[in-house]
């Protein structure tokens, strides 16, 4: 059960039921017990269950505020800077500044992936006949994984590869599209996780089993 | 099977079948189990007789689309309806050519085999199931299982152990019941302790007392699974003996399976035919198991009418009223305490609920489909007053291939949706109405009786009256149905479409596609209102809440609030590893 005003997981239910199904609050549940099948009424949530998040409050839950620092690991195989100055200018332009050992940490690494081959075709009016061999290199990823004391709370990651569909200019090999296009393309914008909740405080403050017996 | 030798084999098999069925379908009707005598055949050839020549020829001759038309035709027929012993071999030759030629409709090429090969078709069927690479499909193995032939039983025993055929060859096995003895005889000592452990479980279930040494050396296994097993099935026979019970007894075909003989005249196929479009859709409903539904055995189901159906367009993009919140109209009283209540007893102890729906308002009602498994001749519907907290009615009357069900807000009426099987195998509806001692069938047909596969694979059903439904098929298609003349009033069609969700009080609906094609829309017209003015791709299947002024999406994790009336998302947030929210 999610409280979406809290921002928090404020139950978590299991059931062993086979199947069931919603009359208002009452959940009627068919299980199979020692005298065969019975469906059986259970009103959910209970208050108490209700009340577990009443005290929360729904901005302190967020892993990041407006304000608040953070640190930044970055290990980049070939655009570090400019990797970092895109994802610091992200930051920024959302209230949040760089500073060393914070309880938030962005782990920021890029990797090449392995060279490869790829085969193109040329379409179109003019086009050249046959596929064309082109050597692959460049393509790349960046991941970012946001920790808060050492738990990892958000991920996302963004990835440069051959273009589909090469665009060839005048006078240009295959080839020369291909390096062109990768060298060229840049990652996503970075997307600074401010709506992320900090899963060390966001429920579930139970767990109740739906049983035969009701609620246990 | 490149090789020279195996094409060999398959020409030799090509002929022996050919004249297997010729000898056989001529004497007598394998599966017939009245007396099969065919007339001799007159001069002149009925009208009749002429469609059964028509369709012989199409199923051999014909293009893929024209066969498979000529093979669901021909299920409906019997080699005791057919007089010409050249159109019954015709049939025959084209139904193993269906089965080997055709993957999508294996099922109704071996189906074909068995009707009109009978034992004959053991060969052709175990060279079939040697053509598989993995999975071998069921059809296969029921069809040695009904045939009950010791060859057959041979080669089903060679799956026993396989990863993916263990099930269907132990229920095949179990099929033959005495036939199969033999064969379990010769695998029990195998080195495989899953082998063995199930061979000697299956002789106690169709052994006689020729099994006994082998029982009695399984006895002494070290695995005491098997010993165990082995006690137990000896135990089994013994009874059996004194008690002089044939282990045949249970084993008759299943009414509703494709395998079933029938009696009676044949099947008027003209009739069918100048019935419009739903001519070689046609099909028998599965035999129910009681005697209300006796009367609609053999009656044929036709297709939706879409011949007034109005086609929703997606509307201009900047599209934009207000909607009223739409909240739910009968409450529950808070001051109901209702109790548990006790179900009516399974059928048998495969059943297992499968749906179950509730509505009615003030006064509800649960309704309840129990599947009886795979072989089951139908399904149970159970009826359940929660107010006066009792089982009413309890029936095995709706189709075994009942899939969904959706009951209406008033829960006078129920829709099941059955997936369709075999023949059957298009999507279809069937409106049941509530009211009386038993529930009674009001309408029932194939809404795409032409359909492609994604067509017929209806995801989503609910009710917006007590008369009109909705439906979202797996192609994107939405359509409004109107029970009275199983009518499609209007359809709304996008190939992104990803959920459709009701208001609670079923005034409007949220059809959720690509960004440009999602909307809510009046439900009983179809008029568009309003678009999201957030995309709301990619942001799960939403709910909306009890009063109809918001709605929330998750998805992945991801949880979005939006309002109802104008669309604006709220607020979000999002979390790791949370499932769909269901309500």
């Amino acid at each position: 059960m999610l409280d979406v005003d809290q921002r928090v997981i404020t139950w978590r239910y299991e059931s062993s039921a086979l199947v069931s199904d919603w009359l208002g609050s009452w959940n009627w549940a068919v299980f199979d017990g020692d005298d065969g099948l019975t469906l059986v009424p259970i009103k959910l949530p209970r208050p108490t269950d209700l009340a577990a998040s009443e005290t929360v409050d729904p901005d302190a839950i967020l892993a990041l505020r407006p304000g608040m620092q953070v640190s930044l690991d970055l290990q980049a195989a070939r655009n570090g800077a400019e990797i970092r100055r895109n994802i610091v200018g992200a930051l920024e332009r959302n209230g949040l500044s760089i500073a060393p050992n914070q309880p938030v940490r962005l782990k920021v690494t890029e990797e090449l992936h392995p060279p490869r081959e790829a085969m193109y075709r040329q379409i179109g009016v003019g086009a050249r006949r046959g596929e064309e061999k082109v050597q692959v290199t460049g393509e790349r990823t960046l991941k970012v994984v946001m920790e808060v004391d050492g738990d990892q709370m958000w991920s996302w990651s963004s990835s440069v590869t051959a273009p589909f569909m090469p665009d060839i200019k005048e006078g240009e090999s295959m080839q020369e599209a291909v390096n062109r296009a990768l060298a060229e393309s840049e990652y996503s914008e970075f997307p600074v996780p401010l709506d992320a909740v900090d899963l060390s405080k966001a429920g579930p403050f139970g767990t109740s089993q739906l049983t035969i017996n009701g609620i246990e | 099977m490149g090789c020279r030798a195996c094409s060999w084999l398959h020409l030799i098999l090509i002929a022996t079948f050919a004249a297997a069925s010729a000898s056989v379908v001529g004497a007598q009707t394998p599966r017939s189990t009245e007396s099969p005598e065919a007339a001799e055949p007159s001069a002149e050839k009925t009208a009749l007789e002429r469609e059964y020549d028509r369709l012989a020829q199409v199923l051999n001759t014909g293009n893929r689309l024209e066969r498979r038309e000529a093979a669901r035709t021909l299920m409906l027929v019997r080699p005791n309806d057919v007089v010409d012993a050249e159109t019954r071999k015709m049939i025959a030759r084209g139904f193993r050519a269906v089965a080997f030629e055709d993957r999508l409709m294996i099922k109704e090429g071996v189906s074909g085999l068995v009707i009109w090969g009978g034992k004959y078709s053991v060969p052709v069927l175990i060279q079939l199931m040697e053509e598989q690479t993995v999975r071998v499909p069921e059809e296969i193995f029921d069809a040695l299982g009904v045939l009950r032939d010791p060859q057959g039983a041979e080669a089903v025993t060679n799956y026993l152990g396989n990863t993916h055929n263990h099930a269907a060859a132990v229920g095949s096995l179990r099929m033959m019941g005495s036939a199969a003895e033999d064969a379990l005889i010769k695998v029990a000592p195998s080195n495989n302790a899953k082998v063995s452990l199930v061979a000697v479980a299956l002789l106690g279930e169709v052994g006689s007392e020729k099994s006994l040494p082998t029982l009695q050396r399984a006895m002494r296994s070290r695995n005491p699974e098997i010993r165990r097993a082995a006690q137990e099935g000896a135990a089994q026979i013994r009874i059996r003996e004194r008690s002089g019970e044939s282990v045949e007894e249970g084993l008759d075909i299943d009414p509703s399976s494709l395998f079933a003989p029938r009696t009676g005249s044949p099947i008027d196929l003209l009739a069918l035919k100048d019935n419009a479009a739903n001519t070689t859709r046609a099909a028998r409903r599965p035999t129910p198991s009681n005697a209300s539904a006796e009367a609609n055995a053999n009656r044929v189901i036709i297709p939706g009418d879409w011949s007034r159906v109005k086609e929703l367009s997606h509307g201009a993009a900047g599209v934009q009223r207000t909607v009223p919140a739409d909240p739910l109209r009968q409450g529950v009283d808070d001051n109901w305490r209702p109790r548990p209540i006790q179900l009516a007893d399974r059928a048998n102890g495969d059943e297992r609920p499968i749906a179950i729906e509730i509505a009615g308002g003030l006064s509800p009602i649960a309704v309840i489909i129990h599947s009886g498994g795979r072989r089951a001749a139908a399904a149970r519907l159970e009826v359940v007053d929660l107010r006066d907290g009792e089982s009413i009615s309890s029936t095995g009357i709706v189709a075994a291939d009942s899939q969904s069900c959706a009951l209406s807000p008033g829960g006078k009426r129920l829709l099941i949706v059955s997936k369709g099987s075999g023949v059957d195998r298009y999507a279809r509806f069937e409106v049941w109405n509530l009211g009386g001692e038993e529930p009674a069938l009001k309408e029932s047909w194939y809404p795409y009786p032409d359909g492609g596969v994604h067509e017929v694979n209806i995801e989503w059903a609910d009710w917006i009256n007590e008369e009109q439904f909705l439906t979202l098929n797996a192609s994107g298609s939405l359509v409004l149905w109107d029970v009275d003349g199983r009518a499609a009033v209007y359809r709304l069609d996008s190939p992104f479409a990803k959920s459709v969700t009701l208001s609670p009080g079923r005034e409007y609906f949220l059809y959720l596609a690509a960004a440009n094609q999602s909307g809510v829309y009046r439900a009983n017209d179809g008029q568009l209102m309003a678009r999201p003015q957030d995309s709301y791709l990619g942001a799960g299947t939403p709910v909306i809440h009890p009063e109809g002024h918001r709605l929330a999406t998750v998805e992945r994790g991801k949880v979005a609030v939006w309002d109802w009336s104008t669309g604006k998302r709220l607020l979000g947030f999002h979390f790791q590893n949370l499932g769909a929210a269901t309500r």
